[in-house]
């Protein structure tokens, strides 16, 4: 199966052509990103890794079409991102907790299909379904507040994947979490990619949590934002945490970790 | 177990302090009525158990007028609070109509009450109808405005997450900011119930049939001899309005008990 995958041409599934942005302030202007191209292929897990400030989040919001591109181009299965997002092909997970604190879980993870206009019933199975996936089930009648910060992202990573979007953007979806809920989150994070097929768009500043995800990583630096280099993770499909322990993979970290140091700071 | 024994707690400091109050009253009343003997003391500071005897003892009138008053403040409560919602939400859904509205309702709330209710009743010639107009006018302002912040302060992480479910405009609202911005309604509600109370009593005293305002007219008219009942009805006004703003109070609690701020454990120290 890996060996036919090799062959086969990855189907694009997005892609960023020459993209600038620039922010337009009262008196000053700034450029987030510059000449910013990648693609992203099907099923692959990208992390864009970068200090604080170099555009990541500006980039995934460019991808969204919750922000527009100064110029360049982006299209999404060969549509506009617009497009994609109202054909609801996009999952967005934030840093920050945004469930609605009004909504116990299982309603949470309800409201994207209420919001589609998905039956009661369709709404029901389908959110059992996602709490059963990343194991909440126990708790759907809990609501947001008596959840702990890595419960609350399971759930906002349930309801990103009720509407069984092709696409995941994740923006720094576990930074607030202390490490062993992390690691343990990376681990379902696998196990959702394994079984859902999700392309994976993960954005993150953490070294060792890019090489751990990510089939490729893209280092952007910052003022004005742009790509620094591209490295290509094999450490293999489905990753155990053992992998960890690994020569290649603090060879990978050593590796990414130099690009940070070369330009001088 | 230990939350019940901390609200009883709650109960018990605040009933201590009532008591205190109380007794500072009837201190500083004896002092003016029999240490400093000042004119008239009846009139400037009565004692406090003599005003809740006479409170019981006015208890049918003092009732029928009270709820007269709260009947029509709550009436024009009502019917401001829904014209402030709806103001808010078309001001929160077209910027247009927000900036060429604002400077209007901000200078409409610069005339005092005590001006407005006479020229209310002068324009309506029926006293039922002022009230709650006036009422109504006097509450839809804090309603509008709390209600626009709230609308407009949404968490800008959770608006970019609707927007990606291509959530059509009328569900933003009905799913997602009007909810939102309950605790900012509750808030503007809390401050205008009060206010409506006043706004209705202050039309009264402009010449109405009934309601507290006319006891209070009366009884100041009558000078010494009805100085207990001008403090009664002044202890019922304060009584009303205050009980209003519990009210919402516990409206509040009950749709809106997600609210972190009602589940936060007690800490007193
Ligand atoms: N709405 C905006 N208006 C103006 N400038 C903005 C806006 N959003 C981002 N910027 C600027 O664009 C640059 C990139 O911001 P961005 O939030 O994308 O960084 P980031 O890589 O996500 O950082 P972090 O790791 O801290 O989240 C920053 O200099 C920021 O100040
Ligand atoms: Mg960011």
């Amino acid at each position: 199966m890996d060996v036919k995958l090799e062959y086969e041409e990855p189907t694009v599934e997005v892609s960023v052509r020459d993209v600038d942005k620039v922010f337009k302030g009262k008196d000053k202007e700034v450029t987030a990103l510059k000449q910013v191209s990648f693609n992203v292929h099907k099923n692959e897990v990208v992390s864009l890794l970068g200090p604080s400030g170099c555009g990541k989040s500006t980039l995934l919001r460019l991808m969204t079409d919750l922000l527009q591109p100064t110029s360049g181009s982006i299209s999404i299965e060969g549509n506009d991102p617009k497009y994609a997002r109202l054909q609801r092909k996009l999952g967005i997970i934030f840093q920050t907790t945004t469930l609605f604190e009004w909504r116990n879980v299982k309603e949470n993870i309800e409201l994207p299909l209420e919001i589609m206009g998905k039956s009661k019933r369709e709404r029901s199975e389908t959110a059992l379904e996602m709490l059963e996936l990343v194991g909440l089930s126990k708790f759907m009648k809990q609501y947001p507040r008596q959840l702990s910060g890595g419960m609350q992202q399971r759930v906002a990573i349930a309801r990103a994947l009720s509407l069984d979007p092709p696409i995941l953007f994740m923006d720094e979806p576990f930074s607030a979490l202390d490490e062993f809920t992390k690691e343990k989150l990376h681990l379902d994070l696998m196990e959702i990619k394994r079984k859902t097929k999700k392309t994976i768009i993960f954005v993150t500043h953490s070294i060792p949590e890019a090489v751990f995800l990510s089939d490729r990583i893209i280092v952007l630096s910052a003022h004005p934002g742009r790509i620094h280099s591209i490295f290509e993770i094999n450490l293999g499909y489905d990753r155990k945490p053992e992998i960890r322990e690994t020569k290649e993979f603090f060879d990978y970290i050593t590796q990414v970790r130099s690009c940070f140091y070369e330009e001088g700071d | 177990m230990g939350s019940l024994a901390k609200r009883q707690n709650h109960f018990v400091s605040t009933l201590l302090w009532m008591i205190f109050l109380v007794a500072i009253w009837e201190f500083t009343a004896w002092i003016l009525h029999s240490v400093v003997h000042i004119n008239s003391a009846e009139t400037k500071w009565p004692y406090f158990h003599d005003l809740v005897i006479n409170i019981f003892q006015n208890i049918p009138v003092l009732f029928e007028q009270g709820s007269i008053t709260f009947g029509k403040a709550a009436q024009g409560f009502i019917i401001g609070t829904l014209a402030g919602m709806l103001l808010a939400l078309i001001m929160s859904f077209s910027k247009s109509v927000k900036y060429t509205l604002s400077p209007y309702i901000i200078s409409s709330q610069m005339i005092p009450v005590i001006g407005l209710a006479p020229i209310i009743f002068g324009i309506l010639r029926d006293p039922d109808l002022s009230r709650i107009v006036t009422a109504g006018y006097i509450t839809f302002f804090p309603v509008t405005i709390n209600m626009l912040q709230g609308l407009e302060n949404i968490k800008p992480q959770q608006l970019e997450l609707m927007r990606s479910y291509a959530t059509p405009s009328w569900k933003m609202y009905t799913k997602f900011k009007i909810i939102a911005a309950l605790p900012n309604l509750f808030s503007g509600m809390k401050i205008a119930a009060p206010l409506a109370v006043t706004a209705s009593v202050v039309v009264e005293l402009m010449g109405a049939p009934n309601g507290i305002g006319v006891l209070m007219l009366s009884s100041l008219y009558y000078g010494e001899a009805q100085a207990h009942m001008f403090w009664s009805v002044i202890l019922i006004c304060v009584f009303i309005g205050i009980a209003s703003f519990i009210f919402i109070l516990l409206l509040e609690r009950i749709i809106t008990s997600w609210q972190p701020e009602f589940h936060r454990e007690r800490n007193e120290t």
